[in-house]
């Protein structure tokens, strides 16, 4: 059975799987309620422009090259619709992102709130706690506007393990950098850890975690395929 | 259950009304001057029909009223089950996130009751009343201002939190304003929006973040759009599209330079083996965008694209008469209040914000997920999935300003935009350009005052739910103390707690004012004369004879003559009703002409003129009736479909969950004795039709010979054997769990591999559903409300523990234990059975004319019947199936109705020779009949959809027919020496009482296998 199980997988699947030995490339997603300034954080990070206009996403994907601890990565950032209507196709980026962006807007006490749910979903999906995660307040140069003190983002950061927070600001280009080399050390760190617990278990393993399917899944298969097909 | 209100209410407004009502707002009414003109003479006639039709003779028996009356059902019903789902959906999402911590082992026992106690009782709601009927009365006061003055909900929406609009949301749209098809509650409900949208127009300081963020707005507009028009709208413009491209799995549209230079190197290493130097790994989206071979390939996918997106936009724009008119009208506000905020905003600016609404939130989400807005069945595969999501981005930029600083290959998309960008921003603006409702709000709401009998229904919680809401919002919500309001709300007092699921009941809630009284006379209350009146009365008098004269009647010949056909309908014969409608129509004939309004020197042309009108306009409707009837039964049966895959989908948890936790409970306790279930045999024929089996590599001639068994010796542990007939062993065993299948499903990962066969994971899981739920109710009426054949019960808990009882070897009459009440009855039919037999020996034994034990002998024989009816009824309702059961009862049939009548006939004087004989062999048949009973029914037990609709043969009570016929001859004394028809033979061998050939024949009957009984 698990042969078969992963035959499944997609073949992009394994050709990352491949790249990731001769380079680090890791899929960033971006999360946060409509209009918090996703896009603009993105764009500005990627193309270093200030988008104006009113131009919501459905689903852009970018990739960036940066260099972090002397490292080179690339990037693979996923730029997700904020609209609700859009939010079942979130779960199969939450599949595919290693680290995520939660971003709200300061001057929205529900963005923040809407987060939650998005931790929630993620934590489930990833199966892991400790999933690399960078809270992001956006906005920051509308502090006349505020709507989030500073004190209740750094408790909703303590309540999901001490993610790291920060307030950015994309129109003035404050901090972007920082949110997104942050997420990537945190993948890194997290990489090099499960890979020595790979290392002391065996030799020979897989990339991938072991495979759920495989562990649960037992067969009997009696092959006696000649006799009659 | 929202039947009364709606068909109370529409009875009123559309029956014979909706000649008139959707000519002053549905769709095709666009801003067109000469209707508005009309419209209050239009609203007028409304008003006026609605007042009378509750006059039962105004009904008008034929085709288009029929066909009116089947449209208004079927609209009530899509309002109901949109409801239901809606709900369903909840709980769904509720456990599809629970379930998931489930599976991960993730969730601690307190939290897995919880979920439990969620599950347990979902099931219908059970109707009931209010307890008190003073908080009745107080509560029909507060739901009458609300529904009848959306501002209150309005302001309430803006209030609540994100985690309390959602049940708010349900209660508004599909309960208070739930009749979708309703102009007043739709009306209403579209004011509300109004009221909430203005607010947040008023409250954004910038237009660039107007109805971006998600806000109880938008949420609102998402359960907008979930309602039936939106969803007949989305499944009439874009699903047929969606299939044809959903069709196309392999065909790759990526235009992503990235992603084609990458799969590309992919496909070259795969195919040689190793990659060229001059095309390295890890390039730049520059680099990649400007390879040739990159280009070459995107260059005809941008086409493609082009060519997919283009029929798209035709679609929806040709869609504009067909999109719902409250769609068109939230555009129309959209645009009114930005014109309103922002005076100097261009076209281009405002189509923006409706684009930010119509694409954004109504077709493009639809677009993007089809699945999860019912418009295809299976999740599209990755490359259509692609597609789609580039067709909606298309169509969003189309809608926007699109700068290309985002994803620059975008940008090569361009001619695409500048095509189609002026045709877009016109078609926005034309969707924008509806009637408003106001006027016929107004009257509407008029008429609603005037009905007595207003009902809401609604269930306990969510009356509950609301009171609560308004409680908490209190201060914001009624600032006023002396508003209506408040003055209600203090009357009520504080909000009752939330009932448990299990309480929680359906109640049918009186509508009714506070303050104003029901109107009598609404010509006093609107402003019309009587003029008018008599003339709406006229022109829907004459239009309703018209339509119930025979056709070839001579009063409808041309040129019509109203006076003539008042005549004829006066003096017609045998119909009182039209004869007192000519009477009528004469009287307002010459009533009008007193008044001034018509002139019989030119034939009444005034009136006469309207009512040709009026009927051309019915001929015509007659078509659009049917027409939308047809287009709503298609919606109906999705919806349907939907709520047969959610509470499917909400059975698998239930049964996941039981199993978890009768195992968990095994830990702690002493392990269950766990009787294994099965095997059931499938043919590959059987689970291919149901979908199960989703590709097979079984040449056809194979198929008839491949079965598959289905066993499962642990809760939550099923094995799938793949068996070739005469073979012994299977050829392939698939141990599964029901874990790993869920999270299948979870993973969207649909094929369950079997080497020969491959089987649809959603398919594998609804069917061991079916067979295995060890749980008892579990197969009841699910909650979703749709009725499931419940001929067939699934083995039960019952079933097992009395096989565990009936093997277990202690205690001598363990076996009485075992036996149920349902067992009980049947052993009764025996003892009639029996008890007649004595009869009929007794009456042998006495003298031939005391007839004294023969009747007894016949009159035990229908008491076996009564009794062998009422184990099944005691069966299925104390919910016990019984393996015994099935046995016993036909053992009792045997002798009830096989061995009794036999003998009773004997008594009867079929005594010869060849006479016993005879009986002899009807009792074999009856015997015959019933073990093949056994048979066939262990064959197909338990098979929901292969059930057998019929019996083979007559089955074996019909023999009482004989017993009743025995009786009359015993009533006419025609026994003995005088049996009916004598005796052939007599003095011979062979000696023979043709009688008996009535046992013969029924006995063939019996055994018959062409002769199919439909079952009762």
């Amino acid at each position: 059975m698990s042969q078969r199980f992963d035959s499944t997988a997609s073949p992009t699947a394994l050709v990352s799987g491949l790249l990731l030995d001769s380079r680090r490339e890791y899929n960033i997603v971006v999360l946060g309620a409509g209009g918090v300034g996703k896009s603009c954080l993105t764009a500005q990070f990627v193309q270093n422009v200030w988008i104006e206009s009113y131009d919501p996403t459905i689903e852009d994907s970018y990739r960036k090259q940066i260099e972090v601890d002397g490292r080179q990565c690339i990037l693979e950032i996923l730029d997700t619709a904020g609209t609700e209507q859009f939010t079942a196709m979130r779960e199969l980026y939450m599949k595919s992102g290693q680290g995520f962006l939660l971003v709200f807007s300061i001057t929205s006490l529900s963005s923040l709130n809407e987060l939650y749910e998005l931790r929630d979903q993620i934590v489930r999906i990833k199966n892991d706690e400790r999933v690399p995660i960078v809270i992001v307040g956006n906005k920051a140069d509308m502090e006349e506007d505020r709507a989030v003190s500073r004190a209740r983002a750094f408790a909703v950061s303590q309540a999901w393990g001490n993610a790291p927070y920060y307030e950015t600001s994309a129109r003035r280009r404050a901090n972007v950098d920082e949110v997104f080399v942050d997420l990537c050390k945190q993948i890194m760190r997290k990489d090099s850890a499960t890979a020595q617990v790979r290392e002391m278990e065996s030799g020979h393993r897989r990339r991938e975690r072991p495979n759920r399917h495989a562990r649960r899944r037992r067969q009997r298969v009696e092959r006696q395929r000649c006799t009659i097909l | 259950m929202m039947l009364q209100p709606a068909s109370r209410i529409s009875r009123a407004s559309t029956s014979s009304t909706s000649s008139f009502v959707p000519v002053s707002r549905q769709n095709t009414m666009t801003s067109n001057d000469s209707r508005s003109r009309h419209s209050k003479r239009i609203s007028v006639t409304a008003l006026y029909l609605s007042m009378s039709a509750n006059q039962k003779d105004l009904e008008i028996e034929d085709d288009l009223a029929r066909a009116q009356k089947t449209l208004r059902d079927l609209k009530t019903k899509i309002s109901s089950q949109s409801k239901k789902n809606f709900v369903l959906e909840k709980d769904v999402r509720y456990l599809d996130s629970r379930i998931a911590l489930l599976i991960q082992n993730r969730m601690a026992l307190e939290e897995q009751n919880e979920v439990a106690s969620h599950l347990e009782d979902a099931t219908n709601l059970q109707e009931g009343f209010f307890p008190n009927d003073d908080k009745t009365q107080k509560y029909g006061n507060l739901l009458f201002l609300l529904q009848s003055e959306p501002r209150h909900i309005a302001h309430l929406c803006r209030l609540v939190t994100m985690a309390e609009i959602d049940s708010l949301l349900q209660t508004v749209m599909f309960t208070i304003y739930g009749n979708q098809y309703e102009n007043r509650e739709e009306n209403l409900l579209l004011t509300m929006f109004q009221s909430v949208l203005t607010y947040q127009f008023d409250n954004t300081p910038e237009y660039s973040s107007l109805l971006r963020a998600n806000t109880p707005v938008s949420r609102m507009m998402t359960t907008y759009t979930r309602r039936g028009p939106g969803q007949t709208y989305l499944k009439e413009v874009l699903c047929a599209q969606i299939n044809s491209l959903i069709e196309q799995q392999d065909v790759d549209l990526e235009i992503n330079p990235l992603k084609v230079y990458e799969r590309m190197v992919a496909k070259i290493e795969e195919d040689t083996g190793s990659v060229p130097d001059h095309l390295p790994k890890g390039v730049t989206a520059e680099e990649a965008a400007e390879n040739p071979q990159v280009q070459k390939i995107i260059a005809p996918r941008l086409e493609k694209l082009t060519a997919w997106a283009e029929s798209f936009l035709e679609t929806i724009i040709n869609g504009l008469d067909q999109t719902p008119y409250g769609i068109r009208w939230i555009c129309k506000q959209i645009r009114s209040l930005s014109k309103r905020k922002y005076p100097d905003a261009e076209d281009q600016t405002i189509c923006t914000l409706i684009g930010g609404f119509f694409f954004l939130r109504f077709i493009n989400p639809a677009i993007v997920t089809p699945r999860s807005y019912m418009l295809i069945d299976e999740v599209p595969s990755e490359h259509p999935r692609r597609t789609l999501t580039l067709i909606a981005k298309m169509l969003q930029n189309l809608a926007n300003k699109p700068t290309y600083s985002k994803e620059p290959y975008m940008a090569k998309l361009q001619p695409f935009i500048h095509k189609n960008k002026e045709r877009v921003n016109k078609f926005m603006l034309e969707l924008c350009d509806v009637q408003d409702f106001y006027e016929t709000l107004e009257m509407d709401n008029y008429v609603a005052l005037s009905k007595k009998d207003l009902e809401l229904s609604i269930t306990l919680n969510e009356v509950y739910a609301t009171h609560a809401m308004l409680e908490k919002h209190n201060a914001e919500l009624a600032k006023d103390k002396h508003s209506h309001l408040s003055v209600l709300l203090q009357e009520l007092g504080p909000a009752p707690a939330q009932l448990p699921r299990k309480e929680n009941r359906a109640i049918n809630l009186p509508l009714f004012s506070k303050w104003e009284t029901a109107i009598d006379d609404l010509t006093a209350a609107l402003d019309i004369t009587n003029a008018e009146v008599y003339f709406m009365e006229a022109k829907s008098t004459f239009v309703q004879i018209m339509r119930s004269l025979p056709q070839n009647s001579a009063a409808l010949k041309s040129p019509l003559r109203l006076d003539k056909v008042a005549d004829a309908a006066a003096t017609l014969k045998n119909d009182a009703v039209m004869v007192r409608k000519g009477i009528r129509s004469m009287e307002l004939l010459s009533q009008l002409q007193e008044l001034g309004v018509i002139d019989k020197s030119d034939q009444f042309a005034l009136l006469l003129d309207e009512v040709k009108q009026e009927l051309a306009h019915l001929g015509s409707m007659k078509e659009n009736v049917l027409e939308e009837t047809k287009k709503l039964e298609d919606v109906y049966r999705t919806i349907r479909d939907h709520n047969d895959y959610l509470v499917g989908q909400l059975e698998t948890y239930k049964s996941y969950l039981h199993n978890v936790r009768s195992q968990s409970e095994g830990k702690q306790r002493k392990q269950q004795r766990q009787q294994a279930l099965g095997p059931y045999k499938f043919t590959h024929q059987q689970l291919e039709k149901e979908g199960v089996i989703q590709r097979s590599n079984v040449p056809d001639n194979r198929k008839a010979n491949i079965y598959f068994n289905f066993t499962s010796p642990l809760p939550g542990t099923f094995v799938i054997s793949l068996h070739y007939k005469g073979r012994h062993r299977g050829l392939l065993e698939l141990d599964l769990k029901l874990d790993d299948l869920l999270e299948m499903q979870k993973d969207n990962q649909d094929d369950l591999d079997l080497e020969y066969v491959q089987f649809n994971v959603p398919k594998v899981l609804a069917l061991l559903n079916k067979r295995f739920a060890r749980k008892k109710g579990w197969t009841g009426a699910p909650n979703g409300g749709v009725e499931k054949d419940s001929t067939t019960s699934p083995p039960d808990l019952s079933q097992e523990k009395q096989k565990m009882l009936l093997a277990a070897d202690t205690g001598h009459f363990s076996m009485i234990k075992a036996l149920h009440l349902a067992d009980l009855i049947t052993e009764l039919n025996g003892f009639c059975g029996f008890m007649s037999i004595l009869s009929s020996m007794r009456y042998c034994l006495g003298k031939p004319d005391h007839y004294g034990n023969i009747w007894t002998a016949l009159v035990f024989m229908p008491f076996g019947l009564f009794f062998d009816f009422m184990d099944g009824k005691v069966a299925r309702w104390r919910h016990k199936s019984s393996l015994m059961g099935q046995e016993l009862d036909s053992l009792a049939d045997l002798i009830s109705f096989g061995v009794a009548p036999a003998v009773c006939s004997f008594a009867l004087g079929l005594r010869t020779p060849v006479d016993t004989l005879l009986l002899t062999f009807f009792v074999l048949c009856g015997l015959t009949r019933l073990a093949r009973f056994n048979v066939t029914v262990a064959a197909l037990p338990k098979d929901s959809t292969g059930k057998s609709k019929y019996f083979e043969g007559t089955p074996i009570p019909t023999t009482l027919g004989i017993a009743s016929v025995m009786a009359y001859w015993v009533s006419q004394g025609w026994i003995l020496d005088d049996l009916p028809w004598g005796t052939w033979g007599e003095g011979t061998l062979l000696e023979v009482h043709p009688v008996v050939g009535l046992f013969v024949l029924s006995g063939c009957a019996m055994v018959s296998k062409t002769i199919h009984i439909p079952k009762p």
